[in-house]
């Protein structure tokens, strides 16, 4: 029975100043919770518009059953988790037949890719991916990609969690400390490369009041986190590992006397969460992957005092997000650019296809996403900068891969074109138009787009004769070809 | 209210760059024309330790401060005699540039209050402003505003559209040439045609109203078909006329410029990237495998330019920076981390060669070594500003922000 598994398990941050910062004069409206209404009901969009940001993209059988399930009680069904474990070592044989050795970058990444394709749990899995980009955390050396596998199955099994929780979880994970040096950082000279993130990417953000002094001191107390062979965490209390001095973090002291340095990265984290810096830094960066980008200040501010008041729960925090009005306003709809896993695997899951998530993996990267493998700690670009003619083109050559019969290409793909032409009844070329128009974007292009793709359809080899749904060769031909043009258009870029 | 970065995209977008490319260079921008010059930047992510690529290999606090990691002077190259600069042992392809008078060091470019965290420091490079949060506009982007003119690719981005130092202009990213098209026809042959077609047709519809975002993804798509017709074609029958380095994973890049170059693509502005220089750990190996690639395919990429089109050769010049350098003083990890100040690298048969402003002093470096910092000796925006107002023919007055220094160095003719 699905329950609310380990990660209902929350790290108490102890030192939360009473109520945190001034709270803003009360809830804005934008976060009430959205109702629908005769003017602006629950209909197929808003329940595509809810798979697209919470999952990598729905199949249409899943917009269907949202659909019927209303917006509360699918919310409730997102937000809902279950221990599942994914396997990080070894090799691997999914059920259609692909073998992964997850000794490798690539067979790390298909793991991956299959486990969003086929999750039980979508929601847990985009918020893994929102950790994973917050992190962002690669390989120092491609030798040893197992650890990014128990990095990602670390950031998944915490996912709802509590936001300390998840920073105890990285800070001891064997992928970022190798990733940042950490596991190399001595009493007698701390490294700061971990120390200097922690505070610039994680929490606080980049000019927010920390001083260089606060990260030399927050590397200090960060000492004695390291790795034994086989990359296996322990803190190694000895006077020659942590530093036992007395450190001073954004003017609170830190102080744990010997054997007791690993109580440092508690106190550090519970500094570093109570200055409001830190919940005004999650909130937005939660909100721009999730809603839209910019939100005002003031949104902004009871963001953070609702993420701070309930100790940076992030299941009770995405829970308002999820549910408020902002979420479903026009702010929001179609504001923000897929990612290439919002794209690759969201249309392999629309078309029900068989693909080698090896295949998909390669096709990511050259879509601009090193997944598992980031190049900078900073993570991922935002909004437009997915967009370049370079990941265009890659893209629109996925999807072209994706509908090709008989697997000529990397992706060796095979999706059935009649598909929906059969679970729907549809029987002409305005209808298929309008019925994958309808599933992929909303119905919501210009309408010169749909009058061109029902040419389109009404171009048998070229040339003049009429589509007909009944001729098998003309639907394996137009419905693939149809599928790849709107795939291609501009709005099918936006989630 | 500081303006973000997208805060200005957003702006901009609506503003113009919701029009095709073309249709908005020819009705905005093109105040002036470029000259025909081409200017190729290669941004070395990570913050380069420049006193192990170049640096005073025999001074006292240099050892000192560098148990494990100081190179002998017996190992490494002496720039020239009469100056006390030895370049990496990998870097003997620097050297011969050196010594043929087609390489500048600017040295100690740095600017005040330095930023240690490498992507505020790189924003400050990206908007040559080292007072800036965010980047609003990108001197590079600043630049083609004003001189991008009639130019249908003014510049060509080859390192994945990852830095703002072109935020605002569409600049097409170019990855890998060969996936550098369209690819279309799904099932039979026979709709190649007029898919194409269809796909071209339904970038270029006006969406009225449309999400800034959603305008921009349309008009970068437009922008990229012709951007892929134009580089399929343009030197499509290059060949190296001489030797790049074998196995180096730079080739595939410069070839391509190389064959820009060669063939006469009208592009002013390319850029480069490479990562890996944060060597906080194992510094020693990471450098000379960092330094081994480079030095090698800088040399073979001017010879190549020089020996199949020498006017386009004298008409090139490659413009190397990292956000910083390193601390002085090695940390406990045979590594170094953040410091400050740097060198800029310039090549070309124009350039001329030779070291330009002063090396930071390490006589005046103090104990503990491994948290001292090179000072700055020259402000970066004097680099800048020598690129933009003689070898770009613009005026940095107008492409660098208000009150920035200036004051040329000389480096280029």
């Amino acid at each position: 029975m699905p329950d609310s598994g380990p990660s209902s398990r929350v790290v108490p941050v102890r030192s939360l100043s009473p109520g945190g910062p001034p709270l803003p004069a009360g809830p804005p409206e934008e976060l009430a919770p959205w109702r629908p209404t005769s003017q602006d009901p629950w209909n197929l969009e808003k329940a595509a518009h809810l798979l697209r940001r919470t999952g990598f993209g729905p199949t249409p059988e899943e917009v269907e059953f949202v659909l019927a399930l209303g917006p509360d009680r699918a919310v409730d069904a997102l937000l809902t988790t279950a221990p599942h474990p994914v396997p990080t070592h070894g090799t691997h044989v999914l059920p259609s037949g692909e073998i992964l050795n997850l000794g490798t970058l690539a067979g790390q990444r298909a793991m991956l890719l299959y486990t969003q394709s086929h999750t039980p749990y979508p929601f847990q899995e985009k918020m893994a991916a929102f950790w994973l980009d917050h992190f962002s955390v690669g390989l120092k050396s491609s030798a040893f990609p197992e650890p990014m596998g128990v990095h990602a199955a670390t950031l998944r099994t915490l996912a709802l969690s509590s936001f300390k929780e998840i920073l105890l979880a990285v800070t001891k994970d064997p992928a970022m400390l190798v990733w940042l040096d950490n596991w190399l950082s001595r009493a007698r000279k701390p490294n700061e490369n971990y120390g200097r993130e922690l505070l610039e990417l994680y929490t606080m953000g980049v000019g927010s009041g920390y001083t260089e002094q606060d990260v030399k001191e927050a590397s200090r107390a960060l000492t004695g986190h390291t790795l034994r062979p086989r990359n296996q965490y322990y803190f190694n209390p000895s006077t020659w590992y942590h530093d036992y001095g007395v450190k001073t973090v954004l003017g609170k002291r830190i102080y744990n006397p010997y054997p007791n340095g690993a109580k440092d990265l508690d106190d550090l984290l519970d500094i570093v969460l109570d200055h409001p810096a830190t919940a005004k830094f999650l909130a937005r960066k939660i909100w721009e992957y999730f809603v839209y980008l910019d939100p005002g200040t003031a949104l902004v501010d009871y963001l953070a005092y609702l993420l701070r008041k309930d100790g940076y729960n992030i299941r009770s925090f995405m829970s308002i997000v999820l549910r408020s009005k902002a979420f479903y306003s026009a702010a929001a709809y179609r504001a923000l650019v897929k990612d290439p896993l919002d794209y690759c695997v969201g249309l392999a899951r629309f078309l029900h296809a068989g693909v080698s998530y090896t295949g998909m993996g390669a096709r990511v990267v050259l879509q601009g996403y090193p997944l598992l493998n980031f190049e900078n700690p900073s993570g991922l670009p935002d909004g437009a900068a997915w967009i370049n003619s370079q990941t265009l083109i890659e893209r629109a050559n996925y999807a072209e891969a994706l509908i090709q019969q008989g697997g000529r290409t990397n992706l060796k793909a095979t999706f059935d074109p009649f598909r929906e032409i059969k679970r729907k009844g549809l029987a002409s070329a305005a209808g298929v138009v309008d019925h994958y128009l309808l599933y992929m974007v909303d119905g919501k292009v210009p309408p010169a787009v749909r009058s061109s793709l029902v040419d389109y359809m009404n171009r048998i080899d070229s040339g003049p004769r009429k589509f007909d749904v009944r001729n098998a060769a003309h639907v394996r031909q137009k419905v693939s070809g149809l599928v790849h043009l709107i795939a291609a258009l501009p709005e099918f870029q936006m989630k | 209210m500081k303006t973000t970065r997208r805060d200005f995209l957003s702006k901009s977008l609506s503003a113009g760059l919701a029009l095709p490319l073309g249709a908005r260079i020819l009705s905005g921008g093109g105040l002036d024309k470029p000259g025909d010059k081409i200017l190729v930047v290669f941004q070395w992510m990570g913050g380069v330790d420049i006193l192990n690529t170049l640096g005073p290999m025999g001074h006292s606090v240099y050892k000192a401060a560098r148990p494990t990691l100081a190179i002998p002077t017996s190992k490494a190259i002496k720039l020239a005699s009469g100056s006390d600069l030895y370049l990496h042992p990998a870097l003997k392809d620097f050297k011969a540039l050196w010594d043929a008078g087609e390489m500048a060091v600017i040295q100690g470019v740095g600017y005040p209050k330095p930023n240690f965290s490498h992507f505020q420091a790189m924003k400050y490079w990206y908007a040559a402003d080292p007072t800036i949060l965010n980047v609003a506009r990108g001197w590079l982007a600043r630049y083609l505003d004003l001189y991008a003119g009639g130019s249908a690719l003014p510049a060509l981005d080859f390192q994945r559209g990852m830095s703002p130092v072109f935020t605002g202009h569409p600049v097409p990213v170019v990855g890998n040439i060969a996936n550098f098209r369209f690819r279309t026809d799904p099932y039979t042959r026979i709709d190649r045609g007029l898919e194409e077609k269809k796909l071209r047709a339904h970038a270029s519809l006006a969406r009225p109203g449309a999400h800034p975002l959603l305008s921009f993804t349309a008009a970068a798509q437009a922008a990229a078909f012709d951007a892929a017709d134009t580089l399929q074609k343009t030197g499509k029958n290059y060949k190296p006329a001489v030797t790049y380095p074998a196995g180096n994973p730079l080739n595939r890049t410069f070839q391509l410029l190389a064959r820009y170059i060669i063939h006469g693509l009208k592009t002013h502005v390319y850029y480069l990237f490479l990562g890996g220089f944060d060597t906080h750990s194992a510094e020693a190996t990471r450098l000379e495998v960092l330094l081994s690639r480079v030095g090698p395919v800088i040399k073979a990429f001017f010879d190549d330019l020089k020996a199949q089109n020498p006017a386009a050769a004298k008409k090139t010049i490659l413009f190397q920076w990292s956000e910083f350098s390193r601390r002085i003083g090695e940390n406990g990890n045979a590594g170094t981390d953040h410091g400050a100040a740097t060198c800029n690298f310039v090549f070309g048969p124009s350039v001329k060669g030779g070291l330009y402003g002063t090396y930071p002093d390490l006589s005046k470096a103090s104990p503990p070594y491994n948290k001292a910092n090179l000072v700055y000796t020259t402000d970066f925006r004097r680099v800048l500003a020598e690129i933009v107002d003689k070898w770009l023919e613009g005026s940095s007055a107008k492409v660098l922000p208000p009150g920035s220094p200036t004051k040329h160095l000389g480096f280029l003719p």
